[in-house]
């Protein structure tokens, strides 16, 4: 359990793509080392929580930025954004949802339920992996982090 | 010349009130030919006494079949029971009580009346007759539901379009970010081992993926418009195409000649005919390209009824026989590599028009450019 209580990035994404593409991105700013993915929503709320099959891992740990896709299979990525922001442990985590809706509806909704920031992923693989990067980048250089 | 003035004195006979007999007459005629339902029942046993030619038609009766008969002879118990004690009620308090709906069954199937009944008091104040008045609002009230029924239907396929919008947003776009990340990955990291044949191969997959986006996002903003409400304000469309010309002319630096003509406000949605200028003039510009000395001439005309709006070009121009394709959705008059472009521009443009009541057209010839009007109605009173 050493590795995953050492993780910096939370990346929660169910597209094999979409992950390698974010995972790349994020490795050319040199900052996806203490990178863990997880598939889908429940197992999100799993490890943030330290349950089911994450269970035993130390729950003061916290990644120092959440990488959020919001369609998940099992738990949407609006209810594990609402979960973590209304949980005291977990609420102040930085919450990036990284996703394909531009939707307006989503948009606001993740504001309302108190998102740190809203990337929409783009098509173009130049201007994904700036969007990526650059934000990995400002939530794990630039900020900082509330622990 | 003035007229000569007319006495104003009417026929005597018509200052006096009808003689009785006249009276009845006048009545009578207007009871049975009133389309209502009108009947009287006697205070006391509630037996019908009057029964007018709509009431007899609405049951299916005769006359004879309802003169000193009540409700029990002719309506299921139930039904009766809440007649009669409506019955009891008006001649109870003296005063007209109003039935909004109330279901009866009539030889010719159940109907739904909206009924008054009122008393009618003798001379020392009691009740002696009921006088009910029906109008049949069955038709009424299955047109309400069916309008009913098509708004929920409506609101149904509504969020169904919805829901398919979010899919397409999202789900499309995910496979083609990986076709054209994956593809470029592969053009950087294997890129000691790809010749150029290979590299043009791997862009051309690349290319088309992001004209595949591009047709999304097109339809996504299309499909927008079509379930936006419009807000209307005094659009100041003269300062909007001014804005819009400049953008246009920052994208492209060619000495492209713009005949202004000062435009007329509009009354309609700021946003959306910011967009409709967006989407013709830049067209103007897009297909002037190739023309060695392109003009662009926007302007407007006021009529009693509306403002028509212009934009010309002389630019390549389109065929009059596709006219009526210029603005259908998807459709393209001139090939990608010549003039790139998805085919949206101009349905959405229409959309738009088309929200504000207004119209759009075009005119144009091969080689001798375009003209592209809309026109978007006078505010009504009390509007604008």
């Amino acid at each position: 359990m050493d590795r995953l209580d050492a993780v910096d990035v939370l990346l929660v994404e169910d597209n094999d793509s979409d992950m390698e593409l974010t995972t790349r991105a994020l490795k050319k700013q040199d900052i996806a080392q203490h990178l863990h993915v997880v598939k889908d929503g429940a197992e999100a709320l799993d490890f943030l929580f330290a349950t089911g099959v994450y269970a035993g891992r130390e729950l003061q740990k916290l990644p120092k930025v959440i990488f959020l896709d919001l369609k998940l299979p099992k738990i949407s990525g609006l209810e594990v954004l609402r979960r973590i922001k209304s949980q005291r442990l977990t609420k102040k985590i930085p919450v990036v949802v990284l996703t394909s809706s531009q939707q307006e509806r989503d948009i606001s909704e993740c504001y309302e339920l108190g998102v740190n920031s809203y990337v929409v992923k783009p098509v173009d693989f130049a201007k994904f992996t700036q969007s990526v990067g650059e934000t990995g980048r400002y939530w794990l250089t630039l900020n900082q982090p509330p622990f | 010349m003035a007229a000569p003035k007319r006495r104003r004195q009417a026929p005597k006979h018509s200052r006096k009130s009808l003689d009785p007999r006249q009276h009845e007459v006048f009545l009578n005629s207007i009871l049975e030919n009133i389309p209502d339902m009108i009947f009287v029942k006697d205070a006391k046993d509630l037996r019908f006494v009057r029964f007018n030619k709509a009431g007899l038609k609405l049951l299916g009766v005769t006359t004879r079949e309802v003169i000193g008969k009540n409700d029990y002879d002719f309506f299921p118990k139930d039904e009766a029971d809440f007649f009669t004690q409506k019955d009891r009620d008006v001649l109870a308090r003296g005063k007209l009580v109003e039935i909004a709906e109330e279901p009866i069954h009539t030889r010719r199937g159940v109907r739904i009346l909206h009924t008054k009944k009122i008393p009618i008091l003798n001379e020392a104040g009691e009740p002696q007759y009921l006088l009910g008045i029906s109008e049949d609002i069955t038709d009424r009230r299955q047109a309400a539901e069916a309008l009913q029924q098509a708004n929920t239907t409506l609101m149904a396929k509504n969020q169904e379009l919805e829901s398919f919008t979010y899919s397409v947003s999202h789900d499309l776009r995910a496979p083609l970010r990986a076709i054209e990340g994956f593809a470029q990955i592969l053009l950087e990291e294997a890129a000691a081992h790809l010749n150029d044949e290979d590299r043009r191969l791997l862009n051309i997959i690349r290319a088309n993926t992001l004209q595949m986006s591009q047709l999304i996002d097109d339809l996504l903003a299309f499909a927008r418009i079509g379930s936006k409400s419009i807000g209307k304000s005094r659009v100041p469309m003269d300062d909007l195409a001014k804005s819009v010309v400049a953008d246009q002319q920052k994208l492209d630096d060619r000495p492209a000649t713009i005949k202004f003509h000062p435009l007329e406000d509009a009354y309609g949605d700021k946003a959306l005919l910011r967009q409709v200028l967006v989407n013709l003039i830049s067209n103007a510009f897009k297909f002037t390209r190739l023309s060695p000395a392109a003009c662009i001439e926007i302007g407007s005309k006021k009529t009693d009824r509306e403002i028509i709006y212009h934009v010309h070009d002389n630019g390549v121009g389109f065929d009059m026989r596709y006219a009526d394709k210029l603005f259908g959705v998807f459709e393209r008059l001139h090939t990608s590599d010549r003039f790139e472009g998805t085919g949206v521009g101009l349905a959405i443009v229409q959309r738009i028009i088309q929200k504000h009541g207004g119209r759009v057209w075009a005119e144009g010839r091969v080689h001798a450019g375009a003209k592209f009007y809309f026109s978007l109605p006078l505010p009504a009173a009390g509007e604008g």
